[in-house]
This record gives structure tokens, sequence and C-alpha cells, in this order.
């Protein structure tokens, strides 16, 4: 069930990046690593810029139910990863979510890939995060 | 394979270290029983960085002194692996110091072990250190195994095998090159011996946290493309940020690493 009608990246906690059209997002609290391709990209891409969910899942319902059926799994998902959450404000996006455009163009792979061999690595944090107190690099405790 | 002399070329990217290179060229002046061909790469100083590596190189044949136009850490280490000669391999940046006598020893257990890519130590982060090495009272310090190429030695040939650094990257370059060892399962000697000293300061290019987790995120990403394209699918085995207490073998079996040429035959 999504109750949040606008969304946002979960910094500081969520760091993601597009790279030429594949969404990759970490989730620096667990470790896990995420991949969004095709229609799930655009679905994150609209939401980050300020489209409501309504408005992505609308053209999705109307292209076909059980498209906005998996597209509110998914960001039920994205939400329960800790990727994204609801937004207290929100420069709201001008002109009409992409994923009309995705849908037309055949892309209709609403999956998201996750991955968690590196989180030994993203858990102990690899920029060397200095802490003061107790020295760097820090290793969580939940790590 | 016992080795009178190795040759080793050690490449030190520069940019703007003129506080700190010295040191870290002394650190590798004085290491002991290894032909070392010391290959800085000063990266468009601006700060009189490369004046200072003339000063030493021109009295010591071993450095050398390369400049180039500011392009960033990767495509110097790049230009470092070009002009590298030796048959064994190392880094060491420009604002840390290498720990005495890592090399030889690192290189003799490679040179051992033809299965091995590298042989890795531990680095030790420091941001005051009397001459002994020893944390100044009230220093913070912490030892540990993680994504450092200054800490390894390598074969030059492994460069050869998995390419250089990824140039479309100015931080993670070490990750990213690191992560193609680990997709092809290679082997590793972990030590438990300091490799490096990693000296903290406000200049350390790993202080802008945004820039880095982006850098980490592409690395990742390149990794991913890369798995798809191989079909690999099976998690990459890391033991960095591990703790070991005592020296330990990491990675593929030894007939599924990748061959490199003999060193110094």
């Amino acid at each position: 069930m999504v109750e949040a009608t606008y969304l946002t990246v979960a910094v500081p906690n969520c760091v993601a990046d597009d790279f030429g059209g594949e969404i990759v997002a970490l989730n620096l609290d667990t470790g896990f690593y995420f991949s969004l391709r095709d229609l799930a990209a655009a679905v994150w891409r609209d939401l980050a810029a300020g489209h409501s969910v309504e408005s992505v899942l609308g053209p999705l319902g109307a292209q076909a139910p059980h498209l906005a059926e998996d597209a509110t799994r998914l960001i039920d998902r994205i939400q329960s990863e800790g990727l994204m959450q609801p937004a207290v404000a929100v420069v709201l996006a001008e002109g009409d979510p992409s994923v009309a455009t995705f849908i037309a163009g055949g892309m209709t792979s609403l999956v998201i890939d996750s991955y968690d061999d590196l989180r030994d690595l993203v858990m102990t944090d690899p920029i060397h995060e200095v802490v003061e107190e107790v020295g760097w690099p820090v290793r969580r405790e939940d790590a | 394979m016992t080795i009178d002399r190795p040759t080793v070329s050690i490449v030190m990217p520069a940019f703007n270290r003129a506080d700190y290179i010295a040191e870290a060229l002394q650190s590798l002046q004085a290491e002991p029983g290894i032909d070392a061909e010391i290959l800085v790469v000063d990266d468009g100083s601006t700060d009189g960085c490369d004046a200072i590596v003339a000063s030493i190189a021109a009295a010591d044949p071993r450095v050398r002194l390369i400049r180039q136009d500011h392009r960033g850490v990767s495509a110097a280490r790049n230009t470092g692996l070009r002009a590298a000669t030796g048959h064994f391999l190392t880094f060491l940046d420009s604002d840390d110091i290498s720990a005495p006598g890592r090399i030889l020893r690192q290189v003799t257990k490679l040179a051992a072990r033809p299965d091995l890519v590298a042989v890795i130590g531990q680095r030790i982060y420091f941001n005051a250190m009397n001459r002994d090495f020893e944390p100044e009272a009230g220093s913070l310090w912490q030892r540990t195994l993680d994504i450092c190429l200054a800490s390894a030695v390598f074969r030059r040939s492994t460069f050869d095998v998995f390419g250089g650094f990824d140039e479309a990257l100015t931080y993670g370059e070490d990750i990213d090159f690191y992560f193609r060892l680990f997709e092809a399962d290679c082997r590793f000697l972990i030590e438990i011996d300091t490799a490096i000293y990693y000296r903290r300061h406000a200049g350390n290019m790993t202080n802008d946290r945004d820039a880095m987790h982006r850098a980490c995120l592409r690395a990742y990403h390149n990794s991913m493309l890369r798995r798809r394209a191989t079909g690999r699918t099976r998690r990459l085995d890391l033991f960095f940020f591990r703790q070991f207490d005592q020296e330990t073998e990491f990675g593929g079996e030894p007939d599924t690493a990748p061959q490199s040429s003999p060193l110094n035959a």
C-alpha cells in the first residue's frame, strides 16, 4: 500500500545516481545497493523529480492494471529498503511524468535488483569518515 | 623464485602536496633491497610541489618527475603505469608514508607465488606520528585493511591483463580496479604487517563525502555492468575491512587465477 503522495530520496542514508538511464541507489545504513532499469528507473526519476505517486501510477494503470500494481509494489519496496521516504516539502515537477513515454516505447520492466556483496565495504565507510572520539574509519555497531 | 634486487616501479600521483611530498618520497628513498623507480606524476600542481620533486630528483636518479596538465588522479596513475619499467609495481600517495621495508617484504612474497595477483598489507591512519612511526601522544590513529593501492604490491603485468584506471572516475579508481580483480576471482595474500601510513589532514581527497559516495556508486555500477556482460552471478567475495590475526590467503583457487608472466626471468 502506498501511503505517501510525494516521495523524496532518503538522504543522508541513501545516495543515488543516474548512470545512463540506470539508477543505482545505495543504502548506507544497511549496506545494500540497488539497480533500477527501464520503467523502474523512470518511476524513480519521476518520483525524485517531484511527481506524485498517483500521477506516476495513473498512466501505468491506464496502460494495464498490472503495471500499476507492479509499480505500487516497486514503490513500497523502494520505501521499505530505505531508499525513498515521504517528502516533508516538495518542489512540484512540471509537465507529465516520463513513465508514459517509457510505456509507449515498450519498456515495461519494473524490476529492482538488490546486491549485498559489498556490505562489509559500505558498512565500514570506504571514505574514511572521521569520528574524533574513536578514530577512523568507523565500523558501525550494526555492521 | 629468489630475487637479488627486484626492480620495482612506484607510482606517486601528486597534486598540490608541497607540504607533504618530500616526506613521502623520503620513505621510498630509504626502502632497502630493491632497485626502485620512483615515478612522481605531477598533475598540474600550482603550489610548487613539482619544484620540490624536481629538486629531489636532481639528487637521486631513482626519482623521476613527470609533469602533466591537471587531469585527475586516475589519469596521473595511468601516466605512471605507462612510464613504469619495473617488474613489480606499487603506489604511494604524495601525502602518505610507506612503512620501512614493506616493499621488499611484499615483493619477496609475491615473487615466490605466481598464483598470487597481489600482496596486501595493513594501513594505519594517523594525524601525527613521531620519527619511529608511532602515533604522537593524543594523536588519533587506526589500523585497518581497506581498499588502498599503496598497501599492495602487484606485478606490472597485472595491469596489462586488467587495464589501468578508469579516467572517468575522479575518486574511487582504486575500488574500481580492485573490483576487476575480485570479479576474476584473483588470489591475494593478506598480511597483518603494516604497509603504509595514511595521513589524515584537511586536504585529503577523501574528505569530500558526497563526491566519494557518488564515485563509489559509479564503481559499483561499472562492476554490475561487467558482471552482467560476463554472466557472473556469484557474489564478490571481498576481504577488505575484515580483521585477520595471521597472514591469510584470499580469493579464487590458484588454477583459476590469471597467469602472469614470469618476472626477472
